[in-house]
């Protein structure tokens, strides 16, 4: 699983939760149930880009400065 | 290909697959859906309807919030605000706006709805039952147990129904739910430990990837008679070595790979 993946996946998480974080500061209103779910899922996806983006930069960043980094024995 | 590396800081368990994740935060909004409990109910003192919005042939009506019309909080960013314990007077006027003609009016309903959902519903009956050419509701109304778990904008939609059971009149507005004491309620306390995790996950994305990717460097076949390595490999999962250093020998050359 590439950095990328796991970028991917905490943006779709933090997407979800910021929208959901910005109701409930008062920013957003959800009030019908395909508005809410549009929202949730544009906002899913956009942070799964940026943040798929952010982790393979990250990877190839921690790749290059530790280019002898080891897996656990196990 | 699976390796066994997980969370963050959780090296040697297998990291789970973004679908609990996504599924933790769903739940929270559909725990958000639960139907909350009614709240208490008051009479108040009548109040003369001063405006009337037309939205029903031959009926118009008109609420009160605290004695503003509600009709001034038609949109989020002029919602009405409403802290913890507090108590809203919601007055409904009616009245028929064609000559002769009368209703029957025996409900009057206040509906919060989050994802399209009902979180409370309040109804009140009306002073006086029968057919009449206006007529009022009075209702106290306060957030109850749901300032305890959310905060945020709300909508809210006020009904008026008929005897038969028809919805006759009905107008929305927001309210914004302010957390009891300036303390944060459960839900954006529990999205902002969840948005925190995460964030760390990402800032450890590449050490993972890295990690689970496994040795960069394969070691050599060891033939029979080889002479053993030489002291001083740095451990699994340690510290790399000094840059400069000597890259092992091997025939394949490391690979640097992107993640």
């Amino acid at each position: 699983m590439s950095a990328a993946s796991y970028g991917a996946e905490s943006g779709a998480v933090i997407g979800i939760a910021f929208v959901l974080l910005a109701q409930q500061f008062g920013y957003l209103a959800l009030d019908t149930l395909l508005g809410a779910i549009e929202y949730l899922v544009i906002a899913a996806i956009v942070g799964g880009v940026l943040f798929g983006l952010l982790g393979w930069a990250l990877g190839r960043r921690y790749l290059r400065n530790h280019p002898n980094e080891q897996g656990p024995a196990s | 290909m699976e390796g066994s590396v997980g969370r963050p800081g959780m090296s040697g368990t297998r990291r789970p697959s973004v679908l609990p994740r996504v599924g933790l935060v769903a739940a929270l909004a559909l725990l958000l859906a639960v139907p909350a409990l009614p709240v208490s109910s008051a009479a108040a003192p009548a109040r003369p309807a001063s405006a009337t919005v037309d939205t029903a042939v031959g009926l118009s009506a008109v609420v009160y919030w605290n004695g503003v019309d509600i009709s001034t909080a038609g949109s989020a960013s002029s919602a009405f605000s409403i802290g913890s314990n507090s108590q809203v007077n919601v007055r409904y006027f009616w009245n028929s706006t064609l000559r002769g003609v009368t209703f029957d009016l025996n409900d009057a309903r206040l509906a919060m709805t989050y994802f399209g959902f009902a979180l409370s519903t309040r109804d009140v009956p009306p002073i006086a039952s029968g057919n009449f050419t206006n007529g009022s509701f009075f209702m106290n109304w306060n957030v109850g147990a749901i300032e305890y778990v959310l905060a945020g904008t709300f909508l809210l939609t006020a009904t008026l129904f008929s005897a038969s059971g028809a919805n006759v009149w009905s107008e929305n507005f927001y309210v914004h739910l302010v957390p009891p004491d300036a303390v944060l309620a459960i839900i954006p306390i529990l999205l902002i430990i969840i948005v925190a995790w995460e964030l760390y996950a990402v800032a450890r994305s590449g050490r993972q990837a890295a990690l689970k990717k496994g040795p960069a460097a394969p070691p050599p076949s060891s033939a029979p008679g080889a002479a053993p390595p030489p002291p001083g490999n740095p451990p699994a999962g340690g510290n790399p070595p000094p840059s400069g250093g000597s890259p092992p020998a091997s025939e394949t050359p490391p690979t640097g790979g992107a993640p």
